[in-house]
């Protein structure tokens, strides 16, 4: 017995196929067939099983014919089958029902009970049973607690061999038994809790069972504070997105810069979809908008343009943010920036001293990016220059700190000591800030890039913007420059100090410390100073970083020598320029201290020096040698401090000063006069270069110019005035060095007195060579050269620099001008220096400029500003010439050869233009060069307008006032008569009529009548005829023109006028009515008045006056205005008296008729009042 | 290379005129100089005197550009202005538009402007007229036609066009081959 699967079968297959196809084998006792249908019912599966009795040999022998066999569309799969589940059951059935019957197991536990309840126990309770007796006949069973019988039980505990039994006797341990209660409260199932009462609250809801409707998992997003200026570039964010989409939102970096990102993408998109607010943003622009393309080129437009800034590039990045960013960077690089010499200087350091504290924060916050990176190659450039220096007093200070003292340099230079403390507060913040954003990876890559730029030696942009705020570099510049003079006169070959500091020393402020003994008497200063300072955190901090901003300093002034070089007429290679000199300053002072000067005092000037490259010198000392040096950097910056404004500094030092050293004391002295402004005192002691610093420090503002200027020989404007100043300093010097009384060494005093004469002398030369040179120069150039120059120097920004510059050139400016100017402080220094600076090569005549080529390149010089790039050089003159020479040649060839194409280029222009003018459909006027055109749309304001007899265009006034003066009586005829036309013509017809009937057809004066009217046509016409032409050609003229005035109208209505008046004239002078009335401005009711009233009395006088009026007329035409004896004079009367005596009827009749009259129109009158009402 | 025709001056000139109107005077008669126009494989380029000579010496097969290339006909005789003219229309538009930030690189991809990206805009744009289209920084990114009035914009959804493109700098890269 089989059972047997078939599977594949066919949907059509019965049982009874089944049974016939597989009763061969052997006897089918059960056919099952299965079909499975899909969801719609067809069947898609059939299978069977059957029950066969079936051999071995015949079940392989089906298998093999059978199996995998086709039958009726399917292959039939047999295989052996497990039996069904019905016969398993029975089978099972029988098998337990086979089995031997089960004993009965009841018997002993019913015993038990028996027995127990034969021995009194009923349903185990055994009442007033003692606990612990035994169940009597039962030895296992014990009454216990409550009387309740239970079995001893035998326990077995322990393992193995340990095993030991143990008998629990429940009577002994009865405590543990509990009172079974007799009824346990039973609850049935229904009063079980099944709901639980609560509120609609979440808890209780989802205690309910009930849960909220799932909702979409929204990634969860982490709020950075955003960042505006960050992703001021809207590229940058483009660029992050497509990084975040790159990178199917991983990000290894800053997880949350990316989510940032993704916000903002959100949100653009979103305000894609449309918020009402964008629309406001639309600008709508007048036709006229400026467009400013391409600027971004020259840097420092500006925020706005950050605002719009579309660049993508890191480069542009870095050129656009630098300069707000500026104030970190000067940390470091101050010094390689101002080797590297900054465009952005100039540019900036408008906007940034005008800035206020608060502002600079702004600006530090919102360019967190930059000057992280910035701060990262700061510190670079300070740790490899730290190696440099032998004292270094570098204590290398935590970047934060570095940054902190270049910025406080950098207030000190704004000389805005307010500020600097609150820029040092915030700096330090920023500093603890860049920490944490260095932690974001995010930013860490932009800055980056950032960075990578800027180590790649790309550093000029950085330079740059550092520059932007430096204002002293330019200022000691000045004075280094002065000094460079000196000392290349006074000696020569200068061996520069040791540690490069001359190199280093590209800004020295060499104001005061240049002179050996100057720097000397600063250093003693200092020493001074330091508790005050010391005081200044400001100042601590500074003396630290300006270990780390002297050192970049040594890069840049390598950088500085070539640029030099490669400079020229623009500023930047001026200011590049003048740090050379400064250098070779730096060398040669050095050299009277080593004679005089002990070592230490030597290094203290280095330290000076450096200081002064760096720029500010109070701060930058302490690097050389830590004490000393930022003895002087204070003395230092006291005297910048004295220079800019306060005198509080250099007053404190005074105080201070420990009267030891006399280089102490001439710090002081300087100090002190520095402070009184009296540049005399301060000259005394020091040496003649120093002498002249000092002066530039004191006066600074107004001398400083002047004194650079002179020595310079730069400026053509102060070359007198400085020269004369000169002198004073020499003088002064010179009474200083006979008074030697503060000098402790005389001998030191002597010599440096000596050397001071030498140089004053060389100076004295030197400036008077230059002032004829300069004057030659003037003589032969006039302006013109001056013009470039000056165009470059101030077209950039500073304004103020181009009016202290004007005020220098008044060499003999008041005092009180001076002062003003001081108070203005760094700033004017710094430009003054500039321009001195800049003025040697700026005053140089430039042969490119000169001739019809220089010209051009002049103007493409002056397109392009001082940028450096484009700057115009011989070559491009060369070219240009070459170039003009060429396009001449070409010319001539073209005028001989090629003549023809010519015009056919010129035909073809034509066409073209034709052409555009029928595409644009303008009218002809548009051809003729655009001026009528623009005639048409200038607005003239009338009450401007003046007549001009020169101009051609008013010749048409002129016409008009003649015309007017013509028209003059004819207008005032016409006004007089202007009423007369209707009123007249009524009277006159009426008075006709009744004429008519009176004198039977009026034949007298109906033919004169007709006559003459029809005559004055005639000769009127004939007058006005050529005058109408005239007047339409003049119209036309003026159309044409399109030319505005009043008179023309006027002349044109008065003429129409005019030749009406004179039509009517004739009629009226024909009949002569009242003519003197209506030329004398008579009325309208007089004349009904005469009409209604005097009508009989009319025709009679008009008829008896008629001949004598006529006569009068004649006589009368030719004048108009009453004369003696006229007889309109005469005569006029009449007409208001009755010639003839009414009758007494008569008369009361007219007036009854009159009054009813009257009360008629009174009425009427008062009707229509009250209508109207 | 030949000068263009009437009819094709013409053409050329009237699509011009719908970016710079009246200004195309200034590239026809240039103080600076003699300036013209030539047709050459259907194309126009806008070459002064000078270059003009120059391309004599090249073979006609040969020459591949010459100047500035304008535009070119298409073979339905409709003048196509070409990006490369944009140096020359900028400067003497009537019509601009600005773009904001975001919506330029949309924009440099040869997508429309929308209202969204929209920054600024002449007043008085009438519809479809030629317009070039600037970066906020006030780059030309290049022109195309405007699809709205300047009042219309105003009141537009923001996703609605604003500004068809017509051509702009991104073809530089993208028509690199086709541009001459």
């Amino acid at each position: 017995m089989k059972r047997l699967y078939i599977g594949g079968l066919s949907h059509t297959i019965t049982q009874k196929d089944l049974r016939d196809r597989f009763g061969k084998f052997g006897t089918v006792e059960d056919v099952e067939l299965r079909t499975r249908n899909d969801d719609d019912g067809v069947p898609y599966k059939t299978f069977g099983y059957i029950n066969i009795s079936i051999s071995d040999n015949d079940f392989k022998k089906c298998m093999t014919v059978l199996n995998k066999s086709k039958w009726k569309g399917g292959t039939l799969q047999i295989e052996p089958a497990k039996e069904s589940l019905l016969q398993r059951l029975d089978q099972e059935r029988q098998a337990r029902t086979q089995e031997s019957p089960s004993k009965p197991q009841r018997d002993s536990k019913e015993k038990v009970l028996d027995s127990l309840r034969s021995a009194g126990v009923e349903n185990f309770h055994m009442k007033a049973a003692v606990p612990g007796t035994e169940v009597p006949g039962h030895k296992e069973w014990v009454v216990s607690k409550f009387g309740r019988v239970l079995p001893v039980l035998n326990l077995r505990c322990g393992r193995g061999s340990k095993t030991r039994s143990m008998k629990y006797d429940p009577s002994k341990h009865s405590h543990n038994i509990k009172r079974l209660e007799a009824e346990p409260d039973t609850t049935s199932i229904a009063q079980l809790t099944w709901t639980l009462p609560g509120g609609d609250d979440d808890i209780s809801k989802k205690r309910r069972g009930e849960f909220p409707p799932t909702q979409p998992w929204r990634p969860k997003r982490i709020r950075t504070e955003p960042d505006p200026t960050r992703y001021q570039n809207p590229s940058v964010l483009t660029l992050l997105s497509s990084l975040l989409f790159f990178t199917d939102g991983e990000q290894t970096n800053g997880l949350a810069d990316g989510h940032t990102a993704e916000e903002e993408i959100h949100s653009m998109s979103q305000g894609a979809l449309g918020h009402r607010g964008e629309e406001d943003i639309l600008e709508v622009v007048r036709a006229d908008f400026l467009v400013r393309s391409r600027k971004f080129n020259k840097g420092g437009e500006g925020e706005e343009e950050e605002e719009y800034d579309s660049a993508d590039t890191d480069e542009l990045l870095a050129a656009n943010k630098p300069p707000p960013s500026s104030l970190r960077e000067h940390a470091g690089k101050r010094s390689l920036q101002a080797s590297s010499g900054g465009d952005r200087k100039r540019r900036s350091l408008p906007l940034f001293q005008s800035q206020s504290s608060a502002e600079e924060d702004e600006d530090d916050t919102d360019n967190f990016k930059q000057s992280d990176p910035k701060a990262d190659t700061s510190q670079q450039p300070q740790t490899a220059l730290s190696g440099f220096k032998p004292s270094s007093a570098a204590d290398s200070e935590d970047k934060n700190g570095a940054v902190e003292s270049d910025h406080d340099e950098d207030g000190d230079e704004e000389s805005d000591h307010d500020e600097d403390g609150e820029v040092e507060s915030d700096h330090d913040k920023e500093g603890d800030v860049e920490s944490d954003h260095d932690e974001d990876g995010d930013e860490e890559s932009d800055h980056d890039e950032e960075g990578d730029i800027e180590s790649d030696g790309d550093e000029d942009s950085d330079y740059d913007a550092i520059f932007s705020n430096c204002t002293r570099l330019e200022i000691s510049l000045a004075d280094l420059q002065r000094l460079a003079k000196d000392a290349d006169t006074t000696t020569p070959s200068m061996p520069q100090p040791p540690g490069g500091t001359a190199t280093g020393v590209p800004s020295p402020a060499p104001k005061k410390g240049t002179t050996p003994e100057e720097i000397l008497a600063s250093l003693l200063e200092e020493d001074s100073c330091d508790d005050e300072k010391d005081k200044r955190k400001k100042k601590k901090k500074k003396n630290r970083g300006s270990m780390s901003a002297l050192l970049p300093a040594f890069q840049g002034t390598s950088s500085l020598l070539g640029e030099e070089e490669g400079g020229g007429t623009t500023r930047r290679s001026q200011d590049l320029a003048e740090p050379c000199s400064v250098s070779q300053s730096a060398g040669a002072i050095p050299e009277p201290q080593k004679e005089e000067v002990p070592p230490a005092s030597t290094q203290k000037n280095k330290g000076c020096n450096i200081s002064m490259t760096n720029d500010d010198d109070d701060d930058s000392s302490s690097s050389e040698e830590e004490v000393p040096p930022a003895s002087t950097q204070k003395i230092k910056g006291c005297n910048i401090s004295m220079t800019n404004d306060d005198d509080d500094d250099s007053s404190s030092s005074e105080e201070e000063l420990p009267p030891a050293s006399t280089q102490k004391i001439k710090g002081c002295n300087v100090s002190v006069t520095k402070d009184d402004e009296d540049s005399s005192s301060s000259e005394e002691e020091v040496p003649p270069a120093s002498t002249q610093k000092i002066k530039g420090c004191n006066v600074s503002v107004t001398k400083d110019d002047e004194d650079s200027s002179s020595s310079e020989e730069e400026e053509e404007e102060g070359s007198s005035g400085s020269s004369e100043e000169e002198e004073e300093d020499d003088e002064e010097e010179q009474e200083v060095a006979g008074g030697p009384d503060r000098v402790l060494d005389p001998e030191r005093q002597r010599l440096d007195n000596k050397k001071r004469l030498q140089a004053v002398v060389q100076r004295h030369q030197e400036t008077q060579n230059q002032r004829s040179l300069i004057q030659g120069a003037l003589a032969s150039l006039d302006t013109s050269a001056a013009t470039p120059g000056q165009h470059i120097v101030f077209s950039s920004d500073e304004e103020e620099e181009s009016d202290d510059a004007a005020a220098t050139a008044n060499c003999k400016a008041p005092l009180k001008e001076k002062d003003l100017k001081k108070v203005a402080g760094s700033k004017l220094f710094e430009d003054e220096e500039d321009e001195g600076e800049g003025d040697d090569d700026r005053f140089l005549i430039k042969p490119q400029f000169e001739g019809r080529a220089g010209r051009k390149l002049m103007a493409i010089q002056s397109g392009f500003g001082i940028d450096d790039r484009f700057r115009m050089d011989a070559r491009f003159a060369e070219s240009d010439e070459e170039a003009d020479e060429e396009e001449g040649e070409a010319a001539d060839e073209v005028m001989k050869s090629g003549g023809e194409e010519e015009e056919c280029l010129e035909e073809e222009r034509k066409m073209n233009l034709s052409i555009l003018q029928s595409v644009l459909n303008d009218n002809p006027q548009l051809n003729a060069k655009l001026k009528p055109s623009s005639k048409t749309h200038t607005f003239r304001d009338v009450q401007a307008l003046h007549y001009d007899p020169s101009r051609q265009e008013h010749a048409v006034f002129e016409d008009k006032m003649e015309d007017a003066a013509k028209e003059g009586k004819a207008s005032r005829k016409r006004k007089k008569v202007a009423e007369l036309p209707e009123v007249s013509k009524e009277i006159y017809y009426d008075v006709c009529e009744e004429l008519k009937g009176v004198f039977g057809g009026g034949a007298p004066g109906g033919p004169g009548d007709s006559a003459a009217p029809q005559e004055a046509p005639c000769w009127d016409r004939q007058e006005e005829a050529p005058e109408k032409t005239k007047e339409q050609e003049e119209t036309k003229e003026e159309q044409s023109a399109f030319k505005f005035s009043f008179f023309q109208e006027e002349t044109q209505t008065s003429k129409e006028t005019e030749y009406r008046v004179e039509a009517i004239k004739e009629p009226r002078v024909s009949w002569q009515l009242e003519s003197g009335f209506h030329d004398s401005s008579s009325d309208d009711d007089d004349d009904a008045a005469a009409a209604v009233g005097v009508d009989d009395e009319e025709k009679v006088q008009q008829s008896s006056c008629d001949p004598a009026e006529e006569s009068m007329m004649s006589s009368n035409r030719e004048l108009f205005f009453y004369y003696p004896e006229d007889s309109r004079l005469t005569e006029g009367p009449r007409s208001f008296c009755r010639s003839t005596h009414l009758k007494e009827n008569d008369w009361e009749e007219k007036r009854n008729a009159l009054i009813q009259d009257c009360r008629n129109t009174h009425k009427k009158a008062r009707r229509k009042c009250t209508k109207k009402r | 290379m030949r000068p263009l025709t009437d009819e094709e001056t013409k053409t050329m000139f009237e699509k011009l005129s719908k970016y710079i109107g009246e200004n195309i005077k200034l590239l026809v008669d240039r103080p600076d100089g003699v300036y013209c126009f030539r047709l050459h494989n259907d194309r126009v380029y806008y070459m002064s005197e000078k270059i003009l000579k120059l391309a004599t010496n090249v073979a006609r097969d040969k020459l591949v550009s010459v100047g500035t290339c304008f535009g070119k006909f298409t073979k339905t005789g409709k003048f196509r202005l070409h990006i490369t003219a944009l140096d020359f229309l900028a400067p003497y538009a009537k019509f601009k538009v600005w773009v904001k930030p975001g919506t330029e690189q949309s924009f440099l991809y040869g997508n429309h402007v929308l209202k969204s990206g929209l920054g600024r805009i002449t007043e008085n744009t009438n519809q479809y007229q030629g317009v070039v289209v600037y970066s906020m920084a006030d780059v030309p990114l290049g022109f195309g036609v405007a699809a709205k009035t300047t009042q219309e914009c105003r009141r537009m959804d923001p996703m609605s066009i604003v500004v068809f493109h017509q051509a702009d700098v991104g073809e530089f890269i993208r028509n690199e081959d086709t541009l001459t």
